[in-house]
C-alpha cells in the first residue's frame, strides 16, 4: 500500500482549506490499517494510532518527536535520513527496508514508503507508511538458509556420487585384474618358498655357511615385502576411501603402478620407455586417486597394444616440468589409436569401446585430474597409437 | 645311420643337469638355490633363445620350462628341440590360463606339467621322475644303438641262426632246417653270443625282445 492517496487527500485538503485536513481525511488517517505518519524536518508532525502501536507507544506520545527514537542507533538515523532525503528530492518518493526499534528496545524489520507532500517545496515534508515485514524477512532468511543447505547437500551428493563412481571403477579394475594380480602375487611368494625350502634342505644336510643363508634369507625377505606391497595396493584400491591430500613423489606412483601391471606387460611382451624428468616432481594429491588414473591409463595402453605386431608394442611414459611449477605426464601407446569420433566421447561416463567395459575409467580419470586442478587430454601419437596427457601442480622446492 | 654327435652322446653320458628356463629373475635365482640345495646340477637361462644357444644334443637331465615367456614360448621351444634331436624331458610350469597350451604340448611328447602355485616337494619329485625318465630313455637308446651295431657285426649265417634261436628252435632243429650239422650250429651260436655280448641265452633273448638295462 502506498502513501499516495493519503498525500492526495492532504494536498486536496490543503488546497481547499489550508492547514486543516478535511474530516474524512482525518478519519481515513486515524483508522487506516497501516501505520502512517507525516514527517517534517525529521520530526513526526502527526501519526496515526496504528503507528504508535507498531512501535509500542501510547496515544500522542510520538507527536512532535524526532525520528531518531525509532532507529536502532544514531548512525542508522543519519544514514537513512540522508538516503531517503536524496530520493524524495529526486523522485518524490522512496521505499526502504530497515531494522527499526520499538519502545522496549526490540528491533524489527520494517518497510518504509515515503512520499513528498510537494516535491517543489521540501518544507511541506513527507508522508510515510510503515509496514512490519519481520515475518517476510524471517521467511526470506529461512528460504535463503534452506537454499544454501540444499546446495550444500547437492554438492555433497555430487561429491559422493563422484566418489562412488571412482570406487566402482577401482573395484572394476581390480576384478578385471584379479587373475593377473594373483600371478603378480604368486611370483614373489613362490620365489620366497624356493629360498626357504632350499635353506631347510641345506640345514638338514649341514652344508651351508651362515653368509650363504644370510644372502638367501635377505632375498626371501625382499620378495615377501614385494608381495606385501602388492596386497597393500590392492587393499587401497578396494576399501572405502577417505580423500586425503599429501605431498607425494609422482614418479614413485608411476613405479608402483608399473609394478602392479608388470605381469600384464610381460605377458604381452610390451617394452617400456621411461623418459622421466631428472628431478622427481612432488605433487600435492590424493595418492590413491592419482594411482587410479595411472593404473587406468597404463592398462588401457597395454590393452590397446594387444593386437599390435609384437615388435611395435612399446609404452612410453614421459614426465616434464612445465612453466609455473606444473608437471605434465604423457602416456603413449602404439595401439590402433583413437578415431576422431571416439575422441569426442572418450571421457563421457558409460562410453566404452571394450566388450565388457563399464565406461567409467576415463570419465573418472578426468574428474580426478580436474578436481586436482589439472586437465586430462587425448591426442594421437605421431608414431602411431594414442597418447594421454595430464598436468598437475607441483610443490615448489623452497 | 645315426649322427656322429648322437653316438658320442650315447656312449659318454655327461652329468645330469636341470635346465631352468624362466624370464623372471627371482624365479630363476630361487629355483637354482632350491635345486642346488637338493644337490642337483642346475643351469639357468632367461629365455628360450638363450637355452637354444647352449643346448647340445648330448645334454642330459631335464628342462624346467615356464610356459609364458616373451619371445619363443615354452611349447615353441619344445618343437625346436625336437627338430634338433634334443630329447630332454620337459616339465612345464604353467600359470593360470595356460592349460590349453600345455595340453597341446603334452600331445607332442615326453612332457609333464605343474600348475602354479605348486608344492616344492612336488616339484622336486617331478624333477626326479623326469631325470629317471631321461636316464631310462637314454639307456634304451644306448642299448638299441649297441644292439644294432652288434647285429651289423654278425655274418649272414650267424644272423640266420640268431633269428631261428630267438624264435625258440633248438640247435638240432636249426641244423635240420638250415641243412648244417648240429656242431656247426653250436659253433656259430657261441660266436654270435660273444659278438652280441650276451653271457647267457636268456640275456640274448632279452636283448632281442627288448629287456631290462641290467642285462647289458
Amino acid at each position: 500500500m502506498s502513501a499516495a492517496p493519503v498525500v492526495e487527500l492532504l494536498r486536496r485538503a490543503e488546497r481547499q482549506e489550508p492547514r486543516r485536513p478535511s474530516y474524512e481525511a482525518s478519519l481515513l488517517f486515524e483508522h487506516a490499517a497501516m501505520a502512517i505518519g507525516h514527517v517534517r524536518d525529521r520530526q513526526l508532525q502527526r501519526c496515526n494510532r496504528r503507528l504508535e502501536t507498531l512501535f509500542g507507544y501510547g496515544p500522542g506520545e510520538l507527536n512532535q518527536r524526532n525520528l531518531q527514537m525509532l532507529y536502532p542507533s544514531y548512525s542508522d538515523y543519519v544514514a537513512c535520513g540522508r538516503s531517503s532525503g536524496r530520493q524524495l528530492e529526486r523522485q518524490g518518493s522512496c521505499r526502504i527496508e530497515r531494522l527499526m526499534r520499538r519502545r522496549d528496545g526490540s528491533l524489527f524489520w520494517c518497510q518504509l514508503s515515503g512520499q513528498a507532500v510537494d516535491v517543489s517545496r521540501p518544507s511541506a515534508g513527507s508522508v510515510w507508511t510503515i509496514e512490519d515485514i519481520s515475518a517476510r524477512k524471517q521467511a526470506e532468511n529461512a528460504l535463503r538458509e534452506a537454499q544454501a543447505q540444499l546446495e550444500q547437500q547437492l554438492a555433497e551428493i555430487r561429491r559422493r556420487h563422484q566418489e562412488d563412481l571412482a570406487r566402482a571403477s577401482r573395484l572394476n579394475s581390480m576384478s578385471e585384474m584379479a587373475g593377473a594380480l594373483a600371478h603378480e602375487l604368486a611370483q614373489p611368494l613362490a620365489a620366497t618358498l624356493n629360498y626357504l625350502h632350499g635353506c631347510q634342505l641345506r640345514l638338514k644336510q649341514g652344508d651351508c655357511t651362515s653368509e650363504q643363508l644370510d644372502g638367501v634369507i635377505s632375498r626371501a625377505i625382499q620378495h615377501t615385502e614385494t608381495a606385501g606391497s602388492i596386497v597393500r595396493q590392492v587393499h587401497g584400491f578396494v576399501r572405502r576411501h577417505v580423500p586425503e591430500t599429501t605431498a607425494t613423489d609422482l614418479h614413485a606412483l608411476i613405479g608402483d603402478m608399473l609394478g602392479l601391471l608388470d605381469h600384464q606387460r610381460r605377458k604381452l611382451g610390451v617394452r617400456l620407455e621411461l623418459l622421466l624428468a631428472p628431478a622427481p616432481p612432488t605433487v600435492m594429491v590424493d595418492a590413491l586417486e592419482i594411482r587410479q588414473v595411472l593404473l587406468n591409463l597404463i592398462r588401457n595402453a597395454y590393452e590397446a597394444m594387444a593386437t599390435s605386431p609384437a615388435e611395435q608394442r612399446l609404452l612410453r611414459i614421459e614426465s616434464r616440468p612445465l612453466a609455473g611449477g606444473r608437471v605434465e605426464v604423457t602416456i603413449s601407446d602404439r595401439g590402433p589409436g583413437i578415431s576422431p569420433e571416439a575422441c569426442s566421447q572418450i571421457f563421457d561416463a558409460y562410453f566404452t569401446t571394450k566388450q565388457d567395459g563399464l565406461g567409467l575409467g576415463l570419465a573418472v580419470c578426468r574428474s580426478i585430474i580436474e578436481s586436482h586442478g589439472g586437465s586430462l587430454r587425448v591426442a594421437s601419437n605421431p608414431e602411431g597409437g594414442a597418447c594421454f596427457r595430464f598436468d598437475l601442480n607441483t610443490v615448489m622446492n623452497p | 645311420m645315426k649322427a656322429a654327435n648322437e653316438m658320442t652322446e650315447i656312449l659318454t653320458p655327461s652329468r645330469s643337469t636341470v635346465f631352468v628356463v624362466d624370464d623372471d629373475t627371482a624365479m630363476r635365482d630361487s629355483l637354482r638355490w632350491l635345486l642346488e640345495s637338493a644337490q642337483l646340477n642346475v643351469q639357468t637361462c632367461d629365455s628360450a633363445e638363450a637355452f637354444l644357444a647352449i643346448a647340445r644334443p648330448d645334454a642330459c637331465g631335464c628342462l624346467v620350462l615356464d610356459v609364458q615367456m616373451p619371445g619363443l614360448s615354452g611349447p615353441e621351444l619344445m618343437d625346436e628341440l625336437k627338430r634338433r634331436h634334443i630329447h630332454l624331458p620337459i616339465l612345464f610350469l604353467s600359470g593360470h590360463g595356460d592349460i590349453p597350451t600345455v595340453v597341446q604340448a603334452m600331445k607332442g611328447g615326453a612332457v609333464d606339467f605343474l600348475q602354479k602355485p605348486y608344492d616344492n616337494a612336488q616339484l622336486l619329485e617331478r624333477i626326479g621322475q623326469a631325470l629317471t625318465l631321461d636316464a631310462d630313455s637314454r639307456d634304451a637308446r644306448r642299448r638299441e644303438f649297441l644292439r644294432s651295431q652288434r647285429l651289423e657285426g654278425l655274418t649272414a649265417r650267424e644272423r640266420e641262426i640268431l633269428d631261428q634261436v630267438v624264435a625258440g628252435r633248438s640247435n638240432k632243429e636249426v641244423g635240420r632246417k638250415l641243412a648244417i650239422s648240429y656242431k656247426t650250429v653250436e659253433a656259430h651260436r657261441g660266436r654270435l653270443m660273444r659278438k652280441m655280448g650276451a653271457a647267457s641265452f636268456a640275456e640274448l633273448l632279452q636283448m632281442m625282445l627288448g629287456g631290462r638295462r641290467e642285462t647289458i
